[in-house]
């Protein structure tokens, strides 16, 4: 499905059209643009990471988009240059996701010589800290500054000089994370 | 966040924004831009006296062709590199290790084929052979800060190959402004105190091109 799509001229044109146009500073034409180029990038990230982690790729594929359109300039192909960009994105996540793999693995055996503590109350192990300790300490300090602090993400992504839609990201992740620790 | 919350954020963001030159416009101003350091270097580090013999010497002239073209084919495929598409002209990227090959093989081939003449210039043996490699490095650093500071302004998705082709770049134009200025052709010199260390450089660049060229 990706090669028969990213091989139809028709789309190739709209897609470079609608990029340009977006690029020139037109908002519709770039929402346009992404919300075509995610439903393709979803179908290849699909093909070849875990379900769980097709939509956190997706993003950061189309925020890399995003952060390097200034490198195409119309003058070529464009979908080279998009599978170029996923491509990176993607081995970028699994290259994490199999340092994850290899330090979990390492700590199987230290795991099983500290099983839980069945008679533990349920509150210590529920305690924010708690839940708080796997997640990295700049995605903590979004968590902190937006859920306890109050702040907005534009507003955090001015005090930490990030990207707002980098902040919303991160926080996405860091809640994602949380969530998961709850289930287990 | 979903998904489309993501796309809508973005799109307001969507200002209107100067994409990059052409990588032929970037890689002649930025050659311009070294040659012209080069030049500079050149004038501080003076010329060799005997170099307009030298260069009636064809093993001498080839080199420094060489050279000059290692520096080219190293600054061209650094600018193509900052695109993560490499401009679609993917070639490019080969040329520096190709040219760098024949570099090499040429000093091999003048080392085994070709008899030490009466214009070559072979210091008695001793000396500090270690500043050639320090000079080189030293000449490199300018160049190495200049290119890495256009990549930057890319979105290059092989920052280790691409960080080689930085620092290949610079040291190769470093080699080049100590070869027309130091009077020695001894050629097992010029392999272990030019032309490896200069391969060590663009080593040390896939490190410097990991952490600098992130994005």
């Amino acid at each position: 499905m990706v090669t028969s799509f990213a091989s139809s001229n028709d789309h190739q044109a709209e897609l470079t059209r609608l990029f340009c146009a977006g690029t020139a500073g037109h908002a519709a034409s770039y929402n346009a643009f992404l919300q075509k180029i995610a439903i393709f990038l979803r179908r290849m990230v699909s093909k070849k990471l875990p379900q769980s982690d097709v939509e956190d790729v997706v993003q950061d594929i189309l925020i890399s988009v995003h952060k390097a359109r200034h490198t195409y300039d119309g003058q070529r192909p464009l979908m080279p240059w998009i599978f170029a960009i996923a491509r990176f994105r993607i081995n970028d996540h699994l290259r994490r996701l199999y340092a994850r793999a290899s330090h979990e693995t390492d700590g199987e055996g230290v795991l099983e010589n500290f099983q839980d503590d069945v008679t533990k109350p349920l509150g210590e192990t529920e305690s924010v800290e708690e839940l708080l300790r796997d997640v990295p300490e700049k995605q903590r300090h979004i968590l902190t500054m937006m859920y306890v602090e109050g702040f907005t993400a534009r507003e955090t992504g001015e005090r930490l000089e990030m990207n707002e839609s980098a902040v919303k990201v991160a926080a996405h992740r860091a809640l994602k994370k949380i969530r998961e620790k709850l289930k287990v | 966040m979903q998904t489309d919350d993501l796309i809508a954020s973005l799109s307001q963001e969507a200002t209107k924004r100067q994409p990059l030159h052409a990588p032929l416009w970037l890689g002649l101003r930025l050659i311009l831009v070294l040659s012209a350091y080069g030049v500079i270097a050149q004038f501080f580090m003076h010329i060799r006296p005997d170099v307009i013999a030298q260069f009636s010497r064809a093993p001498f002239t080839i080199e420094i062709i060489l050279l000059f073209a290692l520096f080219l084919s190293s600054v061209f495929a650094a600018v193509v590199a900052m695109y993560p598409d490499y401009y679609q002209k993917t070639w490019i990227l080969n040329l520096p290790y190709l040219v760098f090959l024949v570099v090499a093989g040429f000093i091999l081939y003048q080392m085994a084929m070709m008899p030490v003449t009466s214009l070559m210039v072979i210091p008695p043996p001793g000396g500090q052979p270690l500043e050639c490699a320090l000079c080189i490095a030293a000449l490199s650093m300018i160049p190495s800060a200049f290119i890495f500071g256009l990549m930057r302004r890319g979105a290059s998705v092989t920052p280790i190959r691409a960080g080689s082709f930085a620092v290949l770049g610079a040291a190769s134009l470093g080699s080049l402004i100590l070869r027309l200025a130091e009077p020695n052709d001894s050629l097992l010199h010029l392999a272990q105190w030019h032309y490896l260390p200069t391969l060590l450089f663009a080593v040390i660049g896939t490190f410097a091109g990991k952490w600098l060229l992130k994005w």
